[in-house]
């Protein structure tokens, strides 16, 4: 049963507002991205390339963190939940099916960004050959969605406004995704205010770890080992947020 | 009654002071406006720590920046030098900033090399950027050739001009023709000798064979001129300066009259020095 409920949210997740507006606005942004980079400043394929990659990882980010607090709590608010509920279906299952769909999504949002991006360097910036390294921008921005939906997830089920859990994971988004520069600032940093940012550090999940943008634009591309630690490290946080939501969920009086 | 009269009064003040207010406020915002689209100056102690992961992507928006500021004031100019000193400060700010987040981006380094060393009058600041990019980009002939352009035209240092252009000569896609610069340079610098055991050298490297046969070339007509100035000096010790190279021949200091790589016959010129055809100096 949870594969029928990931295909029925897929398909309510492309079919929404949030996510057609953040669909268009990812388009139009790679666009003006592509004509920046086309222009006769001399820009190059660098900047169409770094101001693409930032647009899907922006954008995915915020629609993960947007969407899915807002798909579960309006299914609450609207009593499809208990629609749901009363099919041969786990709570957990529910929650699980929920995670996939949104993810199915997400990820035809990144493919499609990934894309137009391509294309358009490829076609408008004389590159010599079609940039296929940029579609490692699909599984970076993936993984990362995957953590930052674990913890909008478990956001939903702790907190009792929609907009508490929005706010928090895209908080939890802004800091983890600047994690490396965390340490670095708590380097200049001395005493307790230091000891308080090294413990945020820790606290949060290090979502440059599965960030693989530098690898491919400028190594050469993504080592298998800086892959299977970026799949191992998402698999690990994935898995303990969805654990953790579930057995809230599973406990909660609806 | 006075009560009255002196709430009016209040409110008058208050009206006045509001109105004061918003109208420096406007003029202060328009002018401070106009100061941040002047200067652009980014945030740069917060945007080091605080690009939340972003470094490459908000160095990128930076470089649009700078560019599209550039050319504006560029326009301004109207063909003129860029070298107004606060400027130029703050492109340097915007430059190392965009450095900093990406190190890896190519094109600041030369645009600052370029910028600094003609508008700025600063070569050598110009060339610590060019230097800056040979140490990232080791692979990378430009940062090179175009640090020994500016020692070469604005600094008059054909040493270590020579020097880097043999460098740049060394890496991958660099103009055939820059082996054979560096050894002109070599030459004017530190004599034939020098220039040919430096071409030598750089013969015996692994290179491209379209810039080895140049380099082949070069080193077959510097010996050519090598040996006919040995002869020159040793004529010169016992006649004086030669009329023309015919007078080596006759005299038995040279076999024949000597010849350049392409066959082409080497010149004496008015100053006694020893010419090829293909070079673009006298020495």
């Amino acid at each position: 049963m949870m594969w029928p409920l990931a295909k029925y949210t897929f398909l309510e997740s492309i079919r929404d507002r949030i996510y057609l507006g953040f669909f268009t606005g990812l388009v139009v942004l790679n666009l003006l991205f592509l004509a920046v980079g086309s222009s006769p400043w001399g820009l190059t394929n660098h900047i169409v390339e770094r101001l693409g990659w930032l647009a899907v990882d922006v954008m995915l980010s915020l629609l993960t963190a947007i969407y899915a607090v807002n798909n579960l709590n309006r299914e609450r608010e609207r009593k499809i939940l208990y629609g749901h509920l009363t099919l041969p279906l786990g709570r957990s299952r529910y929650l699980l099916g929920k995670a996939l769909g949104i993810t199915m999504s997400l990820t035809l949002l990144a493919f499609v960004g990934a894309t137009v991006i391509i294309v358009g360097d490829w076609y408008l910036t004389a590159v010599e050959s079609v940039p296929f390294h940029m579609y490692w921008m699909v599984p970076s921005v993936m993984l990362k969605c995957m953590i930052l939906l674990g913890y909008a997830i478990l956001l939903t089920q702790l907190s009792s406004s929609a907009l508490t859990a929005t706010l928090f994971t895209l908080g939890l988004y802004l800091i983890s995704n600047g994690a490396e520069e965390l340490l670095g600032l708590a380097a200049n940093l001395s005493g307790l205010s230091r000891t308080l940012v090294e413990g945020v550090y820790y606290l949060i999940p290090n979502l440059q770890l599965v960030d693989f943008e530098q690898a491919s634009l400028y190594a050469g591309g993504v080592t298998p080992e800086r892959l299977g630690l970026g799949l191992g490290y998402a698999a690990a946080y994935v898995t303990a947020t969805l654990v953790l939501a579930c057995l809230v969920f599973g406990r909660k009086d609806l | 009654m006075l009560g009255v009269w002196a709430k009016r009064l209040v409110s008058l003040v208050a009206l006045t002071a509001s109105a004061a207010g918003a109208v420096a406020t406007e003029g202060g915002l328009r002018q401070s406006r106009e100061a941040a689209q002047e200067r652009l100056t980014p945030p740069a102690p917060i945007l080091r720590h605080f690009t939340f992961g972003h470094r490459r992507g908000v160095s990128a928006l930076l470089w649009v920046q700078t560019l599209a500021w550039y050319g504006g004031e560029a326009i301004k100019l109207q063909g003129k030098q860029f070298a107004d000193p606060d400027k130029l400060r703050h492109t340097k700010r915007q430059i190392d900033l965009i450095i900093e987040l990406d190190p890896q981006f190519s094109d600041p380094y030369l645009f600052a090399g370029m910028l600094f060393a003609y508008d700025g009058k600063a070569p050598l600041l110009g060339i610590s950027y060019l230097e800056k990019g040979v140490e990232q980009f080791p692979d990378n002939y430009r940062f090179a050739f175009y640090a020994g352009a500016l020692y070469m035209h604005l600094l008059r240092d054909d040493a270590k001009a020579s020097d880097l252009f043999l460098k740049a000569s060394r890496l991958p896609e660099a103009p055939v023709y820059l082996a054979g610069l560096a050894s002109d340079l070599k030459r004017r610098e530190s004599g034939t000798e020098t220039a040919l055991q430096t071409l030598q050298a750089l013969l015996r490297e692994n290179l491209p064979e379209e810039t080895a046969v140049l380099i082949r070339a070069e080193v077959t007509t510097l010996r050519a001129v090598y040996e006919t100035e040995k002869a020159l000096d040793a004529y010169k010790r016992r006649f004086g300066p030669p009329a023309s190279l015919e007078d080596l021949v006759k005299t038995g200091y040279l076999n024949q009259l000597p010849v350049d790589a392409a066959g082409d016959p080497l010149q004496l010129t008015a100053e006694g020095k020893i010419r090829a055809r293909g070079q673009a100096r006298d020495y």
